[in-house]
């Protein structure tokens, strides 16, 4: 997926130019970002007609805060949180999300055929995996089943391609925290793949 | 085999972001550890199914639907919120109340009075009047944030709905008196901006996709009225127009205008300072990277699906359709079934309805007979019920229908009555014209078209018929001299 370079320095440039009345600046802005953020809503609550709301919204939103941009942070990461906080929102209200206790094991015979098609994945054509419908729509319902926290890293860094710093920015925590929750929230699809990645012998710790 | 290796640093090992040391240790353990090889693996595997997984692409009127709520955000933002307005007020009338030295139940009882009239105010100033479905033609739903349902005649449809209509099928909205819409099939708007019921405000209604036909009354002077689609802003300067965004214009808009003008802008940035002023009985089409062409005349075709502007609503419909053509003369003499809207026919005599029905009979079997009972049913409509507004109407086409039908003299007679009876009303100029074009055309009789034509000439000499004979006068003297 080809989402944009988010190194800043172009972007912080276009908010200025946006900042001092310049439309033009404003639309590349939207141009650059609408489509990734469109994604990563998408992503977050499975549904397309109420992800294009948000993402208007998110622009809505940007426009109206050009202002309070601070040069501190980066745009990238200021629209992904805004559109991330709408997203939560969203989740909260409308109820799409029902958490399913961890150790739910959501498997039957269907997808236990499709794990060992994901486990063999990372040796087929990438064109081949895309062009399996059934498994994009298999992963995006695994999706709509992991706790919110979890599901955003995964889809920042996962989907997005995003660093785990960028993450760490648009979430507000540390590094840290994005590696351990990315670990968690891949442990979690696995799980409800059938795979249990975290088995009896592996252990929390890091030791080696 | 050591397995104190948690998923956290293998997951962070797929993703390289061990530091070397770790990432040679882990890399080593993996190499001996059928389990956390197999780990890595699905990782791997887990990663390569995601990475691909299909980019969702907004849909065509995505950018639209932005700009629109962005200009009713800036919009917001630039009015004082009503609650703000309201405590202003209410600040102000408390300072007021407070100056005077009364009793404390007097105070009380004004600040209450106060309040509620306040209260009362606030209402009318933020109520807003929403259109109300008038005429329905099949199936259509109107979805809000509270979900979708199926619409029905006579219900009320709020700001930020949007009305989507099915195949086959057309709706009529209105707002009495200001405005009325007719919304053809596989059409979708939303219902942005809506003005309040006792001010002057800003009506924006986007046209996702399909067509609308807009009418603008009498009573909406003094607001403004935009329609948007992916490729254009249409706004309204007191008309009568059309807006086609269906699939077939390849993200191209259609503006028609049968009355009045419009300001016809593109929607980029970098096009709206592109505006151009479409006006009666021109066109033209907006491309949504190039914005709007220079308008041009409207085709015959592109006339006929105008008119049925005058079809929206619950107007009486017993009428003909008058172009506002300089060749509007020879239209007139093309005689079309008449229309009336199914909301209509409880309220008309059944001898208009007769006759409405014997018309487009004969029309569809093309039978002689039943065209002269036509004709004698429409001219029992002038004579039992008398309308000085739709007489001269029916009269000319009763005229066109003599005509039609090969009867020379009886359309000749016919139309005498318009320019008699009516020579005030800018029918009596078609008429006179008419009566000059089938003298010419199906008498072949030149001296009497002549005297018919300068007849009008003499009497209507600012009339777009006298545009039209001039302009044919001039063609022949050209063809003559050539």
């Amino acid at each position: 997926m080809g989402y944009p370079d988010t190194r800043g320095a172009q972007d912080e440039a276009l908010i200025e130019r946006a900042k001092a009345g310049d439309g033009q600046a404003f639309d590349e802005l939207y141009a650059k970002y609408k489509r990734p953020i469109l994604n990563f809503i998408y992503r977050m609550i499975g549904n397309k007609e109420t992800a294009e709301e948000l993402t208007q919204e998110t622009f809505v939103r940007v426009y109206m805060n050009l202002s309070t941009f601070s040069p501190k942070g980066k745009v990238s990461s200021w629209i992904y949180t805004i559109a991330g906080n709408l997203a939560k929102n969203e989740l909260r209200d409308k109820k799409y999300f029902h958490d399913i206790p961890l150790e739910t094991i959501v498997v039957n015979d269907e997808t236990s055929v499709k794990l060992s098609d994901l486990i063999a994945i990372h040796k087929k054509n990438p064109e081949e995996i895309a062009e399996d419908k059934e498994l994009q729509e298999s992963i995006q319902k695994i999706f709509d089943t992991i706790p919110e926290k979890y599901r955003q890293v995964l889809v920042l860094c996962d989907v997005q391609e995003l660093s785990y710093e960028e993450v760490a920015s648009i979430i507000g925590c540390s590094v840290g925290t994005v590696a351990s929750r990315l670990s968690r929230a891949r442990a979690i699809f696995m799980k409800r793949f059938g795979a249990d990645l975290g088995g009896a012998h592996h252990k929390t710790g890091n030791d080696l | 085999m050591n397995h104190r290796i948690g998923l956290e640093l293998i997951s962070m090992y797929v993703d390289g972001r061990l530091p070397g040391h770790r990432h040679n240790a882990v890399a080593s353990h993996i190499e001996g550890c059928l389990s956390c090889g197999n780990t890595v693996r699905m990782l791997r595997g887990y990663k390569a199914a995601v990475a691909v997984l299909h980019p969702v692409e907004e849909s065509v009127t995505f950018d639209l639907q932005f700009r629109d709520k962005l200009n009713e955000a800036l919009v917001a933002r630039a009015r004082p919120s009503p609650l703000a307005v309201i405590a202003e007020r209410m600040l102000e009338d408390a300072r007021a109340l407070l100056v005077p030295r009364v009793p404390a139940l007097v105070r009380i009882t004004a600040l209450v009075i106060v309040t509620i009239s306040l209260g009362i105010g606030s209402y009318f100033y933020t109520s807003v009047e929403n259109p109300i479905v008038v005429a329905m033609y099949g199936e259509a739903t109107v979805s809000t944030p509270s979900g979708a349902r199926a619409l029905q005649s006579g219900q009320k449809i709020g700001p930020g709905s949007t009305i989507s209509i099915q195949e086959g099928s057309s709706l009529d909205i209105e707002v009495s008196g200001k405005f009325a819409i007719r919304l053809k099939e596989n059409s979708s708007v939303r219902i942005g901006r809506m003005i309040p019921k006792y001010r002057k405000g800003e009506v924006r209604i986007a046209l996702n996709k399909g067509k609308a036909l807009v009418r603008i009354d009498e009573g909406f002077k003094g607001s403004r009225f935009f329609m948007r689609t992916s490729a254009a802003e249409v706004k309204a300067l007191g008309t009568k127009f059309a807006v086609d965004a269906t699939e077939k214009l390849r993200k191209r808009t259609w503006v028609g205008v049968l009355e009045g003008a419009v300001e016809v802008a593109g929607v980029g940035r970098s096009q709206q300072a592109k505006k151009i002023v479409v006006k009666t009985g021109q066109m033209t089409i907006v491309d949504i990277k190039e914005g709007p062409a220079a308008p041009r005349r409207l085709a015959l075709d592109e006339w006929r699906e105008l008119e049925e502007l005058y079809q929206i609503g619950k107007k009486l419909q017993v009428l003909l359709l008058v172009r506002n053509t300089a060749d509007r003369a020879m239209e007139v003499l093309r005689p079309a079934p008449l229309y009336i809207s199914d909301e209509e026919k409880g309220e008309l005599p059944s001898l208009v309805k007769t006759a409405i029905q014997t018309i487009n009979q004969a029309i569809e079997k093309n039978d002689i007979n039943q065209h002269l009972e036509s004709i004698r049913l429409l001219e029992q409509v002038v004579k039992e019920y008398p309308n000085p507004r739709y007489d001269p109407q029916l009269l000319l086409f009763i005229g066109a229908y003599y005509r039609f039908i090969g009867h020379y003299t009886d359309s000749i007679r016919t139309l005498e009555r318009v320019v008699e009876e009516y020579p005030e009303t800018t029918f009596a100029s078609i008429a006179q014209c008419a009566i000059g074009i089938v003298f010419e055309r199906d008498l072949k009789d030149v001296s009497k078209a002549s005297e018919a034509y300068n007849t009008v000439l003499r009497n209507y000499p600012d009339s777009l018929e006298a545009i039209w004979i001039e302009s044919n006068i001039k063609k022949t003297e050209a063809g003559r001299l050539s």
